[in-house]
């Protein structure tokens, strides 16, 4: 099993506290022209939503697995509803790689796999360095090819 | 080809009339306005219906010109369309990728004999084109004709050799009646297909509004209110359920399912008539649904899930079942026909997921006491203990919960089974399946529970769950999603790969 880059949890973390100080940020001003003497409950909602970002994402990052199988790709993920899924390469329709310009700051990649299905329609690797991104996708590209069905739906 | 000529009279008649008022509107208040301000001639007060003829003509002469400029032909291996007044379109859609012909008619074009052709493709929510309106004969000739051209031009992508002489000769397909649905089912459909959920908003609501009308009052008058809140509900409800039969009704009026070569056909609608295909091909997986009451009768109805596009799903909106009700044997027989399944026998979830829901039920029922006691402590006066009655029915509740779930794999098939209030039976071929995800809740694992979901190309997720088998053993899960994808592998003719 493989797993992501651990840069990867700086650009979670990053995000978590972009999410914490904005919530934290609009409490504080609210508090601010409400209720001035409560004006301290703001910097501490921010403290307790950075301490939890913090954690899920460390956690996030120990639990975040994926592997190219023989017949299909497998993944492992989620904190709190742990997630397995299998994507079989017959089903793929095409494979992306991404990057944002968060993960381009962080020298890093996402792999993006389309299937038809419904629920799992794209699945996402985050958290490669771009030469593993480029080769991940090279290599399903391949499996997938080996595998080109007409019917994909 | 050109539309029906009765079109101009249609389309432009409901323009020009909507023109028209438009026109008067602008006419008789914009004018009377200007005049009055004397900034034009009082006459331009009277030019209500002036405008109103110009702009119903103009409305009428667009589409008079947009009736000639359509035109629509079968080739080959597509369909074309060229049209547009202002901006023409140009449109080649080829017969491979369309999935559906359907054909409706309202009341109003029943009676001019003309039909709106809806084609639909996989992918994307919305109508491929539209035909609007072609003759009925006309109509039901496109059906047939896209119908032939796709499976002739399949079978020359398949077999590019197969250029036999025999390869033109299959004209008309073959016709089976597969479902007929009489007045009395169709009855008995329209009463028993509510759901009664609906309902319980109504009992908890309404009596519980009442009294707060008239705040101040004393006992007497206040069990009153409460009484007349009961019996408000009450006939609320009938009315709901009266109203919800008799939309069902009319929905599904004459409602009859024919297999014609490869495709499935069903029409139905008591004003507006429809007339859809679904390609026995573009199947994901079949539902059969039940909710507590067509259970208890013995009934079931069924629905296709195709891929991209779900019967009736975007374009007539509201979930379309494919038979809407017949007895539960007969149904499986029925749903046997189009996908050769045997009679799945379930397994069902561990005791221990029985117990989850007991205590998940009284969390809520713990909650809902407090919010109770919450509201008779700060707000108003109110017997809060008499919640706690709720605690009662969840042993009974829970084991319901519990005894509804379930999971078989089959022959080339996987069930699942869901739901009291509306039970769903998910049958999916092994080789429909696209992903399969086996997930825990943080409150799972305290368990050792898991599910599984199969997720196929279907576009019904919204409105009706994915196959899934909930809170079984994690092992089991692990086990059963490893097992489907090797099924897809073995499906598809290619051998299962090792797993650790």
């Amino acid at each position: 099993m493989e797993r992501l880059n651990p840069r990867v949890q700086i650009l979670w973390a990053l995000q978590a506290l972009i999410g914490a100080g904005l919530l934290g940020g609009v409490v504080t001003g609210v508090l601010y022209v409400v209720r001035r003497d409560l004006l301290l409950l703001g910097p501490a909602l921010f403290a307790v939503l950075a301490l939890v970002g913090l954690l899920h994402t460390v956690l996030r990052y120990r639990i975040w697995r994926f592997e190219v199988q023989d017949d299909a790709l497998f993944l492992h993920r989620g904190v709190l509803t742990r997630v397995r899924t299998v994507v079989p390469y017959v089903r793929v329709q095409h494979v992306d790689t991404q990057r944002s310009p968060f993960e381009r700051l962080a020298g890093l990649s996402s792999v993006v796999i389309y299937t038809a299905g419904s629920r799992g329609a794209d699945v996402t690797i985050p958290g490669l360095v771009p030469d593993r991104a480029t080769s991940l996708q090279e290599r399903l590209r391949t499996l997938v090819g080996e595998r080109d069905t007409d019917d994909a739906v | 080809m050109k539309l029906h000529p009765l079109t101009i009279l249609v389309r432009g008649g409901s323009r020009g009339l909507g023109f028209a008022v438009a026109g008067f509107v602008l006419g008789s208040a914009g004018g009377g306005a200007l005049a009055a301000r004397g900034v034009l001639p009082p006459i331009v007060s009277a030019s209500g219906i002036p405008l109103a003829i110009l702009f119903g003509a103009i409305g009428l002469g667009y589409e008079v010109i947009w009736h000639q400029r359509f035109e629509y032909e079968l080739t080959q291996d597509t369909l074309n369309i060229d049209s547009g007044v202002l901006f023409r379109r140009e449109r080649e859609v080829p017969f491979r990728r369309i999935q559906n012909v359907d054909i409706r008619r309202s009341l109003f074009q029943r009676l001019l004999q003309i039909a709106r052709v809806n084609i639909e493709t996989a992918g994307g929510g919305s109508t491929e084109a539209s035909l609007q309106y072609v003759g009925v004969e006309e109509a039901r000739r496109l059906q047939r004709e896209i119908q032939r051209r796709k499976g002739r031009s399949a079978e020359q992508t398949t077999a590019e050799d197969a250029e036999a002489p025999g390869a033109d000769q299959r004209a008309e397909p073959e016709t089976e009646l597969l479902f007929d649905l009489d007045d009395r089912d169709l009855i008995l459909y329209s009463i028993l297909s509510f759901d009664p959920r609906v309902l319980s908003v109504l009992f908890v609501i309404i009596p519980s509004v009442a009294p707060m009308m008239g705040a101040d009052v004393d006992q007497l008058t206040a069990s009153v209110f409460l009484a007349l809140g009961f019996l408000g509900a009450l006939v609320l409800a009938f009315g709901i359920w009266v109203f919800s039969a008799f939309a069902r009704f009319v929905q599904f009026y004459g409602f009859k399912l024919r297999r014609v070569g490869d495709e499935l056909r069903y029409e139905r609608g008591l004003l507006q008539r429809y007339d859809g295909s679904i390609p026995l091909e573009k199947i994901q997986s079949v539902v059969v649904e039940e909710n507590f009451l067509m259970r208890h009768f013995g009934f079931a109805s069924l629905s296709i899930q195709t891929a991209g596009y779900a019967p009736g799903a975007s374009p007539t909106g509201g979930s379309e079942a494919a038979v809407p009700l017949a007895k539960r044997a007969e149904l499986f027989e029925l749903a046997r026909t189009i996908e050769p399944f045997e009679m799945p026998s379930f397994e069902r979830p561990p005791e221990t997921a029985r117990r989850r829901y007991a205590i998940r039920y009284s969390l809520v029922v713990g909650a809902l006491l407090a919010v109770a006691f919450g509201v008779d402590r700060f707000l108003v006066t109110v017997p809060w203990y008499l919640v706690a009655v709720l605690f009662v029915p969840i042993p009974y509740a829970a084991r319901k919960k519990w005894a509804h779930r379930g999971w078989a794999l089959l022959d080339g098939y996987a069930a699942t089974r869901n739901g009291f209030w509306r039970r769903r039976i998910h049958v999916v071929p092994d080789f429909r399946v696209q992903t399969v995800i086996d997930s825990r809740t943080i409150f799972q694992r305290r368990w050792g529970l898991g599910t599984v979901i199969i997720d196929t190309a279907s576009s019904r997720s919204l409105v009706s769950q994915d196959a899934s088998a909930v809170d079984i053993e994690a092992e089991t899960a692990e086990r059963l999603r490893d097992a489907i994808a090797d099924r897809l592998q073995a499906a598809l003719g290619y051998a299962p790969a090792e797993r650790d």
